[in-house]
């Protein structure tokens, strides 16, 4: 009696670990959002506007997924550089078009103050059906020839997103044949080592992106 | 003398409420500024940038969209809530009386859809149909940075 006691203790117990778990896991990530989640203030370093920094850069779970150019893509591909990760789709009108043309109108500016700390931008697709390595390399060649596409199977995809802190849905919908997706609007910054370092709102000028980025990484 | 002080202002009076009611009801236009297609990569979609004012005392609806040939148009909305990024479709837009709309990145748009090659500078004949029937002619020129 005594043993089954403990025994359904135990099973409630994992059981509620596993739905606050899903609960955490299930919700968009964005600066606001993060510090309003973070239950220990610890976590954060400091509070800046418009980023939320990790205090203790997250380590990134491996993955598997693909290039624009067809290669493989890993975890020891993020390694050895600042990267900004973006996550949308080519049929996307609006948002994907708009931040990374912002994105693109800062990479000159980063030339004349310091070259050596001109992030990486990832474009990651969560459209994989229709965004194949090709039609990636050409929609972000048209933005600016060092933004690289990142593609890979669904599953993976979203397994990378949700480490990261990102999420996207697919929408099923008869008025807009075209896919629509609803997806993170924030930057995701991993640093040299590949860990999640930083998660920054959408920049809505480069200039307010590049401000954004020195300050994160004075205080990093 | 009295009688044409009445008459002067029986017609002064007439002439008022004349203005007033032209002024209250028919008298307005809905016009369109800074129109801008976002020149898009190849074979991507796009949308559609302008502001839409309205001088009418009543609030007047657009409820479709349409352009040169082999051009689809359709009005979106983007919101970004939560750190997510969504977009709807919208079936008619509000533009307030004595008002402007801006349709602007980021917020409400005319969706594109993946359109022949744009090149930059170059002009695309388009129309808004209110829901009185009436049309509003514009052209939009396809740049890559907004404009207006």
């Amino acid at each position: 009696m005594r043993r089954s006691t403990f025994f359904w203790l135990f099973w409630i117990g994992i059981g509620a670990g596993t739905v606050s778990l899903v609960a955490i896991l299930d919700r968009p990530f964005n600066a606001t959002t993060y510090s309003k989640m973070q239950s220990k203030p610890s976590a954060l370093e400091e509070n800046l506007p418009g980023a939320a920094l990790l205090s203790i850069p997250q380590p990134l779970s491996d993955f598997e997924l693909i290039d624009d150019m067809g290669n493989n893509f890993t975890r020891i591909n993020l390694e050895g550089y600042w990267t900004t990760l973006f996550f949308g789709y080519t049929h996307c009108p609006d948002i994907c078009p708009i931040t990374l043309q912002t994105l693109s109108d800062a990479i000159p500016l980063f030339d004349k103050e310091d070259s050596e700390e001109i992030p990486r931008i990832l474009f990651v697709s969560v459209d994989p059906e229709h965004d194949k390595a090709g039609k990636l390399r050409e929609y972000v060649d048209f933005f600016h020839p060092s933004i690289s596409g990142i593609t890979g199977d669904s599953s993976a995809i979203l397994a990378f997103a949700l480490d990261v802190g990102a999420t996207f849905k697919k929408h099923e919908n008869e008025t807009i044949e075209d896919p629509l997706f609803s997806h993170s609007s924030s930057l995701f910054l991993i640093d040299p080592k590949g860990r999640l370092a930083a998660i920054i709102d959408p920049p809505r000028e480069p200039q307010e992106f590049i401000e954004t980025l020195k300050r994160v990484r004075e205080l990093l | 003398m009295r009688r044409s002080r009445f008459t002067i202002g029986l017609l002064l009076g007439s002439m008022l409420s004349l203005l007033a009611h032209i002024s209250c009801s028919d008298a307005g236009a809905v016009s369109v500024r800074d129109a801008w297609i976002r020149l898009p990569p190849p074979g991507a979609n796009t949308a559609v940038f302008m502001k839409i004012d309205n001088t009418y005392s009543v609030p007047k609806y657009i409820v479709e969209v349409g352009g040169d040939k082999g051009f689809e148009f359709q009005l979106h909305e983007t919101t970004i809530d939560n750190g997510m990024a969504r977009m709807a479709k919208l079936e008619t837009l509000e533009i307030p009386a004595h008002g402007t709309k801006d349709l602007r990145p980021r917020g409400i748009h005319i969706m594109l859809k993946a359109p022949p090659s744009l090149q930059q500078g170059q002009k695309i004949n388009m129309w808004l149909l209110l829901k009185d029937e009436k049309r509003v002619p514009l052209t939009a020129t396809v740049s890559k940075v907004p404009l207006g």
